[in-house]
């Protein structure tokens, strides 16, 4: 199995984005972690970079989740898959997910040990 | 052959009496004369007197008289008396001689003409019957001949048809007696045709022209002149027709009221408009109107307003017209209407007031009728009919079709009104669902997410006890959290019922003061300026909670947002306009795009700002939430780097 060693972290949290590095760092060595605030800044950083997975949360200001979907098509060679990460319960951010051709699952927060191993690979 | 002979033979074979007699009495008398007096033989009668002949003494002295003036008379007359003193009616007609030694005779001849006499008898009692009969029946009877047109009508007929004499109708046309006068000869030939027809129903027309409906009987009879007689007679029957067409009024004026009472008790709303149309237009048929109508009236605003109408073929709408019209323009109709009873004006032209008549005058009304809508105690507009292309006097029935008709408006709107509000209220409580729904999420979304960067923040901590950062950012943390559970303790402070809660009469200027002072050290720290520009005394009648909140919000969010380095000018104003008071919170910031985030902005969990102070998502929500719970509106402006407005009108 190929390393998926280029993951985007997209959160407004600062606090979230800092434990999900430090857990991914935690269980991978050889990995390359990015940042971006919200929809917006994570788009104009894949204009430059691809990326192999990416962490995305929904409700963010500027441009959420669901936009961001809206707009990636658009970038050629952004990467390979996305999983939505967030702590909404809403049953329609569910359903939504599941009807996205891009997202590969939803998963809930925090990103714990277990979900770094299924997304990743062990 | 002898002529005494034949002279016998004649007077022994005719059927007349013969007789000679002179001045001593009878000398002669035939076979015919012995059996016409009842005798056996000639010579019983020779031997009789003849003065027993005569009934009345008087009639043969007066014959006597008569021979002796004029030597002659003929077919006088008179009543004979038989041997048996049986009665015969006689003509008798004699001639005096005179012969060579001046000896007078006299010959002549008896008819008996009793059978004759009786036969005519019974022609002139008929005659007298059929007389009587044409005198005294109501029928109107006639004969016609197809050439001849009518020979013969009664009085009746006459009368009927309003001429003056039987001779005037019998030089006219007959089609000229039928009301589409090709009728008549339509009417012939089925005669001629069945041979006879009864009581068939034909539209007649009047010397004057006028109409009406007649049963005509028609036989054919052929004359003993060998030609073609129609015979026939005409019932008047308009007062039947009346009756039936007044029977069939009153059961299309039932059907019209089952109608109207049973089809608006489940009718659905969407349908009402349709069915007050409907309505109009039934009964404005029904009665003959050329315009039916409803007007509303606003008594407030002292106005009233056409909502619906009818309108017959070629007949102008007004409801145009008829917009917000002042009451005062119509006094007669308004105080009738006002104090329950409806409006009937006959004729437009005996209106006394000059005005009311030029107002309706210039809409051709000739005759209305108006009925008052009343609800509760209070007239809520009239319902009615204009006739416009002929004068119409108004019937009870009319108006009491009118009356139920506007009852039954009344009703309509009611319960149209009812639903409306209950469905008002179905569509809040449905949105306060949602809004519900949308806040659990949001709010069950922000614990979470604290909670998970708590547990992942302890996890590594735990690793890395010492980590002082790690405790910063537990800390930062555990203070999020707890602002989240405050906005909610907020959220559900508002949804408390707001009936509970006072209004009071609260300065603007003296609650931007109180808020600013709250905020001193924000607005300081960040150099606001402020400019306030209220009036002193402007107040509002307000629940000073909501006021309070609103403007916190809309102030802190322009504290927060809408300042920059170069940008620093916050300027807030209100002013009295009409009935709202307009208060604005105007920063030079940053701005929104609008077209981006206009539909968001007031939305639940809507944050648009990618820094550390992005809050929940709820403010501007909550402050539109409470703008609308006090029955105000909330607008934004905004312009990229040039700043952004909001706009709250409230009731003054």
């Amino acid at each position: 199995m190929r390393d998926l060693n280029k993951i985007l972290l997209v959160d407004d949290d600062p606090i979230f984005l800092t434990l999900a590095e430090l857990a991914i760092k935690k269980e991978r060595n050889k990995v390359e972690i990015f940042k971006a605030m919200n929809g917006e800044e994570a788009i104009s950083f894949l204009k430059n970079q691809s990326v192999d997975i990416i962490f995305l949360d929904l409700n963010m200001p500027v441009m959420n989740g669901w936009e961001f979907l809206d707009v990636l098509p658009q970038i050629k060679n952004w990467g390979h898959k996305v999983y939505v990460l967030t702590s909404s319960i809403d049953p329609s951010d569910q359903r939504k997910a599941d009807e996205n051709p891009l997202v590969t699952s939803m998963l809930e927060k925090p990103l714990d040990r277990d979900k770094i191993s299924s997304t990743l690979g062990v | 052959m002898d002529f005494n002979q034949l002279l016998e033979s004649v007077n022994q074979n005719i059927t007349e009496a013969v007789f000679r007699s002179d001045k001593d009495g009878l000398i002669y008398v035939n076979n015919a004369f012995v059996k016409m007096f009842g005798y056996s033989s000639d010579q019983e009668v020779l031997s009789s007197a003849i003065s027993k002949m005569y009934k009345d003494p008087r009639d043969r002295a007066r014959l006597i008289t008569k021979l002796n003036a004029d030597h002659s008379y003929e077919n006088e007359e008179v009543v004979f008396l038989r041997k048996d003193n049986t009665e015969f009616v006689g003509l008798v007609s004699t001639i005096m001689h005179k012969d060579e030694n001046g000896t007078v005779f006299w010959d002549g001849a008896i008819r008996d003409v009793t059978k004759e006499r009786e036969f005519l008898d019974r022609i002139r009692h008929r005659e007298q019957l059929l007389e009587s009969i044409n005198r005294n029946i109501n029928e109107a009877i006639y004969r016609s001949e197809n050439k001849m047109g009518i020979i013969y009508v009664n009085d009746e007929f006459v009368k009927m048809f309003g001429y003056d004499s039987a001779q005037e109708i019998m030089d006219l046309d007959p089609s000229d007696l039928y009301k589409n006068p090709t009728q008549r000869s339509e009417v012939g030939s089925e005669v001629i045709d069945k041979g006879s027809i009864e009581n068939k129903e034909v539209e007649f027309r009047k010397k004057d022209g006028s109409t009406f409906w007649g049963y005509l009987n028609s036989i054919t009879v052929k004359g003993v002149d060998g030609k073609v007689y129609f015979d026939g007679a005409i019932r008047n029957i308009t007062k039947e027709k009346e009756a039936e067409q007044a029977l069939m009024r009153h059961a299309e004026m039932q059907r019209i009221l089952i109608n109207l009472s049973t089809k608006y008790i489940d009718l659905p709303l969407a349908e009402v408009e349709q069915a007050i149309n409907d309505s109009l237009r039934e009964l404005g048929e029904f009665v003959g109107a050329d315009r039916s109508y409803v007007f509303d009236f606003n008594l407030e605003k002292g106005i009233c307003s056409n909502t619906y109408e009818w309108c017959g073929k070629d007949i102008k709408p007004e409801i145009q017209n008829n917009q917000n019209l002042p009451l005062e323009i119509m006094p007669e109709l308004v105080n009738a209407h006002l104090k329950g009873n409806p409006l009937v004006v006959d004729d437009v032209e005996k209106v006394q007031k000059e005005d009311f008549k030029k107002l309706l005058k210039d809409q051709s009304i000739r005759s209305l009728m108006t009925m008052p809508m009343i609800h509760g105690n209070e007239c809520v507009g009239f319902v009615g009919f204009d006739w416009v292309k002929m004068l119409h006097k108004a019937t009870e029935k009319e108006i009491i079709l009118l009356e139920l008709f506007s009852e039954m408006l009344v009703n309509i709107r009611i319960r149209t009104q009812n639903e409306r509000e209950l469905h008002k209220l179905f569509s809040k409580t449905i949105e306060q669902n949602q809004r519900l729904k949308d806040f659990s999420y949001i709010t069950s979304h922000n614990f979470r997410s604290s909670v998970a960067n708590l547990v992942g923040l302890l996890t590594i901590i735990e690793d890395d006890p010492s980590n002082k950062e790690y405790f910063d950012m537990l800390k930062a943390t555990a203070l999020k959290l707890n602002l989240a559970i405050d906005a909610i303790n907020d959220l559900l402070n508002f949804e408390k019922d707001i009936s509970m809660l006072e209004k009071e009469e609260i300065n603007l200027k003296e609650v931007i003061n109180d808020i600013m002072l709250l905020n001193r050290k924000s607005a300081t720290e960040k150099q606001i300026e402020l400019e306030v520009d209220i009036p002193d005394d402007l107040t509002l009648r307000i629940l000073p909670a909501y006021l309070q909140s609103i403007l916190h919000n809309l102030i802190t969010n322009a504290m927060k947002y809408g300042v920059t380095e170069e940008k620093r000018k916050i300027k807030i104003c209100a002013k009295k306009e009409s009935k709202e008071v307009l208060l604005t919170v105007a920063d030079q910031g940053r701005g929104i795009d609008l077209e981006r985030y206009g539909s968001k902005m007031f939305q639940l969990g809507s944050r648009f700002h990618a820094d550390e102070e992005s809050g929940h998502g709820m403010g501007l929500y909550m402050t539109k939430q409470q703008v609308e719970a006090i029955n105000g509106r909330i607008e934004v402006e905004s312009e990229i780097n040039k700043g952004t407005t909001f706009k709250v009108y409230f009731n003054a």
